[in-house]
C-alpha cells in the first residue's frame, strides 16, 4: 500500500468513527452518510452548540488519545469534520 | 477599490454590498407553510424570527438556487440567489398545493437587499441600529428600529458576521447614507457579488447552480424522508450512491492560472474529476479551486493533481474547508472591536499550508 492510499484510509477510518460519534453520541438528526466531511460543525451544517461542543471534545479525546486545546486552535480545529480529522492525524 | 481590497473588506473589517444578490418572495395566506414546504428541501419547524438555509431545487434533484427561509409571525419571507422573485413565484404556483390559500408576492421591483458582511459588520449594525444587534443570534431576523419597515437577517455565506437587511427601495437610500457614515471609523468598503462569492468559495460555501446537493456536501440541507421539489430524484440519486464528492484545492503560491469550469482533473495522468468553479484568491495569493473529485481521492492532502491540457493552474492539492482562519470565529463581541483588533492574540488568517 503507497503512502497516500494508506494516508487516505486512515482519513476515512477517523471520519467514519467521527460520524459515529456525532449520530450515536450526540444524537445528530444526520444520517451518517448526510455528515459531509467539509460542512460546519456548529451554527449551520451539524448544527452543534457549546453542550454538544464539550461532548464531542470528550469522545473525540478519548476516542483517539489526543487533547484538543480550549483555546482559539482548538476552536480552528472543530470547524468541521475534516479539519478535526486534520487535527487528530497531526496529534495522534 | 480593487477586487483585493473589497476581499480585504470582508475579511478583515466590514463590507456593503448594494448590488441585487437575490430574488425576494412573500408567501402569506392560511396555507403559506404548506406552500413553502412543497419547495423546501428541509422542514420548515421554524419560529417567527428564524430562518432557514437551504436550497431550491429542481425536478431532477439539481440546486437551482441558494436559498434562505424567514418566518415572520404567520409569512414566510424568502431570499433566493440563483432565480429571480419573478421565477420563485412560477416554481411556488406549479408545485405549491391549495392554491387558493396562499400568495405569493415578488418583491424584486419593490425592495432592496442590502448585504453587510466581515467580522465586525456586527459592530457596524449595532452602531447603525443599537447593541441590541450584538445578541442576535445566527439564523434569526430582526426589525431596524431605526429603519421602519426595514428587517435584517443575520446570515452570511462567507465564514464572517453577514446581515442581509430587506428594506423597501424608498427607504433604502437613508439607510446606506447611514451604514457609510456609521462604517467610517471600521474603514467600511464596497463589494461586489465577486467578492462575496470568492469568500464563499474560500470558506467551502460557494454553491454551484446545476450541480446535485449530493455531491456539493449540501446534504444537511435537505431532507430524504419528505416530499418537495426535487425529492423523488435526488432520493434515486442517493440509492445509485455516490461516486464524486466535491473538494477544495489550491494552486501553488503565487500562481494566477485560474482553470476553467468543466474542465477534467487529472493526477498520474488518469482523470479524477473536473473543475467546477475556481478563481484567484488575493487573501491566500494561490488559486483556489472548489472541484469534483473520484470519492477515493476527495480528501485533504491529495497533491500533484493537474488540470488537463493547463499547465499555468500548476499542480493543485486538495485541502479542508474553510481555507483560513475567519477572523469572526475568534471575536469575543463583549470585549473585542475593530479600534481595538490589533490588540488580540488571534491566528494568521492563512492557514498553515
Amino acid at each position: 500500500m503507497d503512502e497516500l492510499t494508506e494516508r487516505l484510509r486512515r482519513r476515512e477510518e477517523v471520519l467514519v468513527t467521527l460520524r459515529s460519534i456525532l449520530v450515536r453520541d450526540l444524537r445528530v438528526r444526520l444520517a451518517p452518510d448526510q455528515i459531509d466531511p467539509d460542512i460546519p460543525l456548529f451554527g449551520s451544517g451539524v448544527a452543534l452548540d457549546s453542550i454538544d461542543a464539550v461532548d464531542f471534545v470528550v469522545a473525540i479525546e478519548h476516542a483517539f488519545a489526543v487533547r484538543v486545546p480550549d483555546d482559539m486552535m482548538g476552536r480552528a480545529a472543530l470547524r468541521s469534520l475534516n479539519t478535526t480529522i486534520d487535527f487528530i492525524i497531526e496529534h495522534s | 477599490m480593487t477586487f483585493a481590497d473589497e476581499v480585504a473588506g470582508i475579511r478583515g473589517s466590514a463590507a456593503l454590498t448594494i448590488e441585487p444578490l437575490y430574488g425576494i418572495v412573500r408567501v402569506t395566506g392560511p396555507a403559506a407553510a404548506e406552500a413553502v414546504e412543497a419547495i423546501s428541501p428541509r422542514a420548515l419547524f421554524l419560529r417567527s424570527g428564524q430562518i432557514l438555509h437551504t436550497l431550491l431545487l429542481d425536478d431532477d434533484g439539481a440546486i437551482q438556487a441558494d436559498l434562505f427561509i424567514g418566518r415572520i409571525d404567520r409569512e414566510y419571507v424568502l431570499l433566493a440567489d440563483g432565480v429571480t422573485g419573478t421565477a420563485l413565484c412560477a416554481v411556488l404556483a406549479a408545485h405549491a398545493p391549495q392554491a387558493d390559500a396562499w400568495q405569493a408576492i415578488d418583491l424584486d421591483a419593490t425592495h432592496d437587499v442590502i448585504s453587510v458582511n466581515g467580522p465586525y459588520a456586527w459592530e457596524l449594525l449595532a452602531a447603525v441600529e443599537s447593541d441590541h444587534v450584538i445578541g442576535v443570534p445566527y439564523l434569526t431576523s430582526f426589525e431596524l428600529e431605526s429603519a421602519p419597515g426595514a428587517r435584517a437577517f443575520r446570515s452570511g455565506r462567507t465564514g464572517e458576521f453577514g446581515y442581509e437587511i430587506l428594506i423597501e427601495k424608498p427607504s433604502s437610500a437613508a439607510l446606506i447614507e447611514r451604514i457609510r457614515e456609521r462604517g467610517r471609523e471600521l474603514d467600511l468598503v464596497d463589494a461586489t457579488r465577486d467578492a462575496l462569492e470568492l469568500c464563499a468559495l474560500e470558506n467551502g460555501f460557494f454553491v454551484v447552480r446545476g450541480s446535485s446537493p449530493i455531491e456539493l456536501q449540501l446534504q444537511w440541507r435537505v431532507d430524504y424522508d419528505r416530499d418537495y421539489l426535487g425529492a423523488e430524484a435526488l432520493r434515486r440519486r442517493r440509492s445509485e450512491g455516490v461516486r464524486r464528492r466535491s473538494c477544495l484545492m489550491v494552486g501553488p503560491a503565487g500562481g494566477q492560472g485560474v482553470p476553467t469550469s468543466g474542465a477534467s482533473l487529472l493526477r498520474g495522468g488518469a482523470p479524477i474529476g473536473r473543475v467546477l468553479h475556481a478563481r484567484h484568491s488575493p487573501t491566500l495569493d494561490r488559486v483556489v479551486v472548489l472541484g469534483l473529485l473520484d470519492l477515493r481521492l476527495a480528501h485533504p492532502g491529495v497533491d500533484a493533481i493537474e488540470v488537463a491540457d493547463d499547465p499555468a493552474a500548476g499542480a493543485l492539492q486538495t485541502r479542508s474547508a474553510p481555507l483560513l482562519h475567519n477572523r469572526s470565529l475568534f471575536l469575543d463581541l463583549q470585549i473585542h472591536s475593530y479600534a481595538s483588533r490589533a490588540d488580540g492574540d488571534f491566528p494568521d488568517i492563512v492557514r498553515g499550508t
